[in-house]
């Protein structure tokens, strides 16, 4: 378990960089109070305001108080709201959550089959034209690649809702945009690494013993390909969270990726910490399963992680 | 052997291959393999030799069907009493597994690393895999099933290899260089389990390498192939013995043999072989120019702990001495030798250059001048974007010797001596063959006139003819400047050639260490005895030899 524990003391050393770097950031940023009530307001309601959010401290015991509210799983009351940050979160990760949750796997679903595909078709036509499109996908801003989907499918033909959630069809402008770019990526990663396997030794040592091509594929390719995958799909989870604030204000989405946005402009500490906390957290959780994966996919792995285990005090003063 | 292989004589042959040809790219371009045509029985071990890039490979790859569609291949086998065009792939590969089964030269890499070996075997057939892997000399099998790749040697990841090519039972196995990575003692085992395969059970086998040394200890006939064609075939004694081609006479002219022992090689290009002018062996000087003092070297390991690499060993070496360095991988040899240059710290124990101790917590820019390094891949050492020249002249210019135009002469006069043409001088090492780049890495070496020399595998991995160029040069070298080379190899044969002295290591101990005929003649150390008892040997060419077929299993 050492090998837990020495994980799981990086990923809270992570987070709280994280939270000092965040909470640093937006005291550079400007007043809050001014942020609420604007330019023309009197001393005395500005003080008041300030005394009861504690923003007179210094600076380094704001952020003690915050850091002491932290380990009490007290993220701070909204400025403008007044209510929990968290119960602001929480109240809209259903709306992110239902589209990120289709956007992965139609990500994955068309991804990865695509660029298997042009793996196997590698120099071909088929290859070029993936790579070609793959490179298009990427290369369209998201906000533009929804405005642009907008544009077709609600003003030009009239089929859509251009924004908010009315039904099961809302979700697909929004998801559309999001997958057509994650996609991508995973076609190009998928056939790269499919293309960098099938041309390893071990591929024609089975061919020489007369296994068949779509068996080779099968137990020696994918299981390999799977392996650079775990780690594309950790990253690009983080992407996903990036690509849901924009395509959220695109489409007058009620998520946390617009309740971010309008919080950072009316300097809503609380809650910009509390999404940017959940961002971490969810980064730092992917990449630890990713790892958790790799030890059960790879032997190699599982091996170092337990010879590490297994190693004696004797060993270890040596 | 040949009384074994007495019994299939009167039999059709299992495979005959008749006008192959391969090309790579349109036909302007030289065929990688012309008109090619052989045939092999049942029973019967095939050798083909070659330098690389005369097309043995190819020719295999061919037979498989596992040429790229790029490759233009022509020409007609007949395998088992069907007909086929080598062209139609589809066709050629429809007989791999029960019909022809190929293994290749890296043992490691032949293998899936995500995968047990069980399920490895498991894939290609139903009987019990406990059985299949017995047949391919492993002992005790059974938990050898639940293992990968990584928790296996080279030796028996070979072994498992060829366990998966038998799995279908194959009429034919072609066998790509597969000893060629391993250590001679390993080598030794798989050979001899070769060997058994082919008399027990009858299979044929195609013996692709380019040592004649294991041809000769392994097959009962051999193809020579130079260029993309069949210079010459026949049975192995006959053509060791007396080559009837030039080729095939300057190639074994090449290979060091313990009747040209301390004399220079023929070389592959030259007409006459071996200009035989006998080299003084004798050792110049009598204080040590450098001393190894009970060198201790430690790594650290994956998970922190240490392991002892080099275990208290003592070596010196005299001015004007070629002292050899053998051992298996993992022996330590190298580690040794690069407490030398200061590429391996020792934990305990002391390098001792002319007198002087070294402390590479204080190098000196006379230490780096006084020992050089040549390592195994000249690819990796030279810089792939400067030119030859420049790269020879780079010691002169960081340690200031003379002016500008000094050093250039140098540099040109260190190419020419290393017998390397005019006009590659300005190349980058990318269009150089890797003899021609091993030659400019032991050039750069000796631009600043070191006293020792340190030669890691450094003709490894080169063709027997470049092999011989470079042992030559070396010869020279060590008469006319008194150079002292510590030479590691473990080709024992090269050693024996080359080597004044020989030090043997094992498990980061030295267990050895005597004068070379001595050594050779009658080892003391038992493990020493195993090594040279692997060594294949090659028949004398006008005495008769005996013929060592049989050996002990590794």
């Amino acid at each position: 378990m050492t090998w837990l524990v020495i994980r799981f003391g990086r990923a809270v050393l992570t987070l709280l960089l994280l939270v000092a770097f965040v909470f640093f950031t937006l005291a550079a940023n400007g007043d809050p109070a001014l942020a609420k009530f604007g330019d023309d307001i009197d001393a005395q309601t500005l003080e008041a305001f300030r005394t009861k959010w504690g923003l007179n401290y210094p600076l380094w015991k704001q952020f003690l108080i915050y850091l002491d509210g932290l380990v009490h799983f007290d993220l701070g009351l909204s400025f403008r709201t007044g209510r929990p940050a968290w119960e602001l979160i929480f109240d809209r990760l259903p709306a992110t959550l239902s589209l990120m949750a289709p956007t992965a796997f139609f990500s994955v679903a068309i991804g990865v089959p695509v660029g298997i595909y042009a793996a196997m078709h590698h120099g071909g036509r088929a290859d070029r034209l993936t790579i070609l499109a793959a490179v298009v996908a990427l290369a369209i801003p998201s906000f533009l690649l929804g405005l642009l989907i907008m544009f077709v499918f609600s003003v030009w033909l009239g089929w859509l809702d251009p924004s908010g959630i009315t039904g099961w069809t809302s979700y697909i402008m929004p998801v559309a945009t999001m997958a057509i770019a994650a996609s991508a990526i995973f076609a190009r990663f998928t056939r790269s690494a499919m293309v960098e396997v099938m041309s390893h030794p071990m591929i024609e040592t089975a061919q020489a013993s007369g296994l068949t091509r779509r068996l080779i594929q099968r137990v020696h390719a994918l299981p390999n390909v799977l392996l650079p995958l775990i780690t594309i799909a950790a990253l690009e989870f983080g992407n996903l969270i990036t690509y849901a604030v924009i395509v959220e204000s695109v489409f007058g989405w009620p998520g946390v990726g617009r309740l971010l946005i309008e919080s950072v402009a009316g300097r809503d500490y609380a809650v910009v910490q509390a999404a940017i906390m959940m961002t971490g957290v969810t980064m730092i959780l992917a990449n630890f399963l990713a790892d958790l994966a790799y030890g059960f996919v790879d032997p190699r792995i599982a091996d170092a992680r337990r010879l590490r285990l297994r190693r004696t005090p004797r060993e270890a003063r040596a | 052997m040949a009384a074994d292989s007495g019994r299939y004589e009167d039999a059709q042959p299992l495979l005959t291959v008749e006008g192959l040809g391969i090309r790579f790219g349109g036909p302007a371009e030289t065929p990688a393999c012309d008109d090619v045509a052989f045939s092999v029985r049942a029973g019967e071990i095939l050798g083909l030799v070659g330098e690389s890039g005369s097309g043995k490979s190819v020719t295999c790859r061919a037979l498989m069907g596992l040429l790229p569609d790029a490759a233009g291949v022509s020409g007609r086998m007949r395998f088992g009493g069907e007909e086929l065009a080598l062209c139609d792939r589809r066709a050629v590969a429809r007989l791999r597994g029960p019909g022809l089964s190929m293994i290749f030269q890296d043992p490691m890499s032949a293998l899936d690393p995500l995968m047990t070996v069980g399920r490895h075997i498991a894939l290609r057939t139903d009987a019990d895999p406990v059985g299949i892997l017995h047949q391919v000399g492993l002992t005790d099998p059974a938990p050898l099933l639940d293992s990968y790749a990584h928790q296996l040697s080279g030796g028996q990841c070979q072994r498992i290899a060829i366990a998966c090519a038998l799995a279908r039972k194959p009429k034919l196995l072609i066998a790509d260089e597969p000893t060629t990575a391993l250590d001679v003692t390993v080598q030794a085992g798989i050979l001899d389990q070769i060997r058994r395969l082919a008399t027990e059970q009858g299979m044929a086998v195609i013996f692709v390498t380019h040592d004649l040394a294991v041809v000769h200890q392994l097959c009962d006939r051999v193809l020579v192939m130079h260029r993309g064609r069949v210079v010459e075939q026949g049975p192995v004694d006959a053509v060791l013995r007396a080559p009837q081609h030039d080729y095939t006479r300057r190639l074994l002219a090449a290979i060091p043999r313990p009747a040209m022992r301390g004399r220079r090689l023929g070389l592959l290009p030259d007409a006459a072989p071996a200009p035989a002018a006998p080299a003084s062996v004798r050792v110049l000087g009598e204080a040590p120019v450098l001393k190894f003092d009970d060198i201790h070297v430690q790594y650290k390991r994956g998970d922190g702990s240490l392991v002892d690499a080099v275990k208290d060993v003592s070596l010196s070496l005299r001015r004007g001495e070629i002292l050899g360095l053998v051992g298996e991988s993992g022996s330590g040899k190298s580690t040794l030798a690069k407490t030398a240059v200061g590429l391996v710290t020792p934990a305990r124990g002391q390098v001792v250059l002319k007198g002087e101790p070294l402390d590479w917590n204080r190098p000196q820019m006379r230490w780096r001048r006084d020992v050089q390094y040549i390592f195994q891949d000249p690819r990796g050492a030279l810089d792939p974007a400067a030119r030859l020249l420049n790269q020879v002249r780079l010691p002169l210019d960081l340690h200031r010797v003379g002016t500008r135009a000094e050093r250039d002469a140098r540099a040109r006069e260190l190419l020419g001596e290393t017998r390397l043409e005019e006009h590659l001088f300005l190349r980058k090492p990318g269009s150089l063959s890797g003899g021609q780049r091993q030659r400019a890495t032991v050039a750069r070496a000796l631009a600043l006139q070191p006293e020792v020399l340190i030669c890691d595998e450094s003709v490894s991995a080169l063709d027997v003819s470049i092999q011989a160029r470079v042992l030559n040069l070396l010869m020279d070298l060590r008469e006319t400047h008194g150079i002292a080379i510590l030479f590691i190899s473990h080709d024992l044969s090269v050693i024996h050639h080359l080597c004044d002295r020989v030090a043997v290591m094992r498990r980061g101990e030295l267990v050895e260490q005597r004068g070379t005929e001595a050594l050779f003649a009658e080892p003391a150390h038992p493990y020493t005895r195993a090594l040279l008892s692997a060594i294949p040997h090659l028949p004398d060419q006008t005495g008769a030899a005996a013929h060592p077929k049989e050996v002990e299993p590794a």
